[in-house]
């Protein structure tokens, strides 16, 4: 059987061929013996999956559980309190934590230059830019550091604004 | 005279940050060369044989090193290009009637590599390229194949 | 003193009614009633207990947000399986970023190796209490690879059509039909081999 013809029988099975093509497979690869068994055999995979779906109970008594998400509900819902702030509080409420990113900052730099480390993927640690001009292509991209290879893995954009998946065939080795 | 130091703890990271930015930067590297490029296109699949008549398979070498980074099961070149791009000039390279590559040699042993596919440009990208190293853009195909363009700085 | 009513005894059309007009208990009642079915949908993809208490959680703060825009099309729970699936796809594709998979399970990915897997002839839940084959199942669908097990769920489980997957999986309707098959054929398979390791220890 071909890969037009298994698919049809399990498109056949799942209600999703038009009324031809069912009666099509039916007067055809249906009244052969390979066809029955595999539809035999997806049946019962889609029976027993169907009538046994996972089960799991949560982990967490129902209070434990519950409290976390009101707490989230209650945190998403708070808005911030309305303050009037001088220069200088503006300074020290911004200043402390910028001089921490700073801080921070200047360890990972520290880090690049004794490891090497090259998060977007360069040999000598400058960063690589990628950009997907068209609007019907995306793209992400890699290095492969062990064999010096640079990877843009191009892909169809999603057709909605905010696709819920973005799956990307992802058949790298890393 | 003593330069002057913040007194509190937040203002002097601040200004170690300014200090260790300016240590570590660096020039940007070397001056722009003639760079000596091998451009592929390629074709990955799990079949034996590609569909393609005029389809070689690839050199045992790009094989095993695609064959570290991918999973299709044999890789065959469609066409395969060596050329020469000088400083600070752009070359481009058809390789076949719907896909170029075009390749500028920027400074600092930089390149930027645009992909064009039927006439629109479908990638760009910037970055070094140094000598041994490959770029490779790709993307699947019908059948569960995969196409891929493949740039290597000879 | 009036006493808050009762919401265990209310269905859920009257709980999200309730809930909707701000009442946190009748949320929390909803909460308690099928958060265990939430929190399986999450574990069944994630694969991960905390991973699962976490997004499962995260969809329940959701709801209660958008609850608004809920309008009875479907059962509550079914739109509650909703969210958390959609949660549990944004942080798989997350972590498809950081990982990559092994090489075994990206060649089941691009495999067409199902298409010559003899079909399975032995019934291999036979005689299986209802909890042993639950059990078997989980045990198969934990061997599956992200994209083969999400398909399952969403087809088998969801009861979505091919093109209602393809459109959350954000791939063709011919990838969704060829990783069904593969899941399929894969879970028959290894339904069959835990059963061949039974008879033959």
């Amino acid at each position: 059987m071909n890969r037009d013809q298994v698919f049809k029988v399990q498109a056949y099975l799942d209600g999703e061929l038009t009324r031809s093509e069912a009666a099509k497979l039916e007067e055809g690869w249906l009244t052969t013996e390979a066809g029955n068994r595999l539809l035999e055999e997806l049946r019962w995979t889609k029976d027993v999956l169907g009538e046994n779906p996972p089960l799991q109970s949560v982990p967490e008594t129902r209070e434990f559980y519950w409290s976390r998400i009101e707490r989230g509900i209650i945190s998403a819902e708070a808005t911030p309190p309305r303050s009037n702030l001088l220069v200088m509080d503006f300074f020290r409420r911004w200043l402390a934590p910028a001089s921490g990113a700073a801080l921070v900052c200047l360890l990972v730099l520290l880090a690049i230059q004794l490891f090497e480390f090259s998060p977007a993927g360069t040999a000598n640690g400058q960063l690589a830019r990628v950009e997907s001009p068209s609007d019907a292509m995306d793209s992400f991209s890699f290095e492969n550091k062990a064999e010096k290879v640079f990877v843009i893995w191009l892909y169809e954009r999603p057709s909605e604004p905010k696709p819920e998946w973005n799956y990307v065939k992802d058949l790298m080795i890393q | 005279m003593s330069f002057p130091l913040p007194a509190s703890l937040p203002g002097r990271c601040f200004y170690a940050f300014l200090a260790g930015w300016v240590l570590l930067a660096r020039p940007s590297t070397a001056v722009a060369e003639e760079i000596k490029v091998e451009a592929m296109l390629v074709w990955g699949t799990n079949e034996d044989k590609s569909k393609k008549p005029d389809h070689q398979p690839v050199d045992a070498k790009t094989a095993k090193k695609l064959k570290k980074i991918f999973t299709w099961k044999n890789y065959f070149q469609e066409k395969h290009v060596v050329t020469t791009i000088a400083n600070r000039t752009t070359k481009k390279i058809e390789l076949s009637s719907e896909c170029t590559v075009e390749i500028r040699e920027l400074e600092g042993a930089q390149v930027e590599v645009q992909l064009v596919g039927k006439g629109e440009p479908v990638s760009k990208a910037t970055k070094p390229f140094t000598k041994g190293e490959w770029i490779v853009i790709g993307g699947d195909d019908r059948n569960e194949c995969a196409w891929f363009v493949i740039l290597k700085r000879l | 003193m009036a006493s808050s009513p009762d919401y265990s005894v209310k269905d859920d059309v009257q709980l999200v009614r309730a809930a909707k007009k701000g009442s946190l208990a009748a949320f929390e009642e909803l909460v308690a009633r099928h958060r265990d079915k939430i929190y399986a949908r999450a574990f069944s993809m994630m694969r991960n207990e905390d991973e699962a208490l976490d997004l499962s959680q995260e969809a329940w703060i959701k709801a209660w947000q958008r609850l608004q825009q809920f309008h009875g099309d479907s059962s509550f729970a079914t739109w509650m399986t909703r969210i958390v699936i959609n949660l549990c796809l944004d942080q798989l594709r997350k972590q498809k970023r950081q990982r990559a998979e092994s090489i075994e399970v990206m060649e089941e990915e691009v495999g067409g190796v199902e298409r010559y897997m003899a079909p399975v002839t032995v019934n291999p839940t036979k005689g299986l209490e209802k909890a042993e084959l639950r059990e078997r199942i989980d045990k198969a669908m934990a061997q599956l690879s992200v994209a083969h097990r999400t398909v399952l769920i969403l087809h088998e489980f969801e009861g979505l059509e091919y093109k209602e997957v393809a459109k959350r999986m954000n791939c063709s309707i011919g990838t969704v039909m060829s990783r069904l098959f593969y899941a399929r054929r894969r879970m028959a398979g290894l339904m069959a081999a835990y059963k061949k390791e039974e008879l033959n220890p």
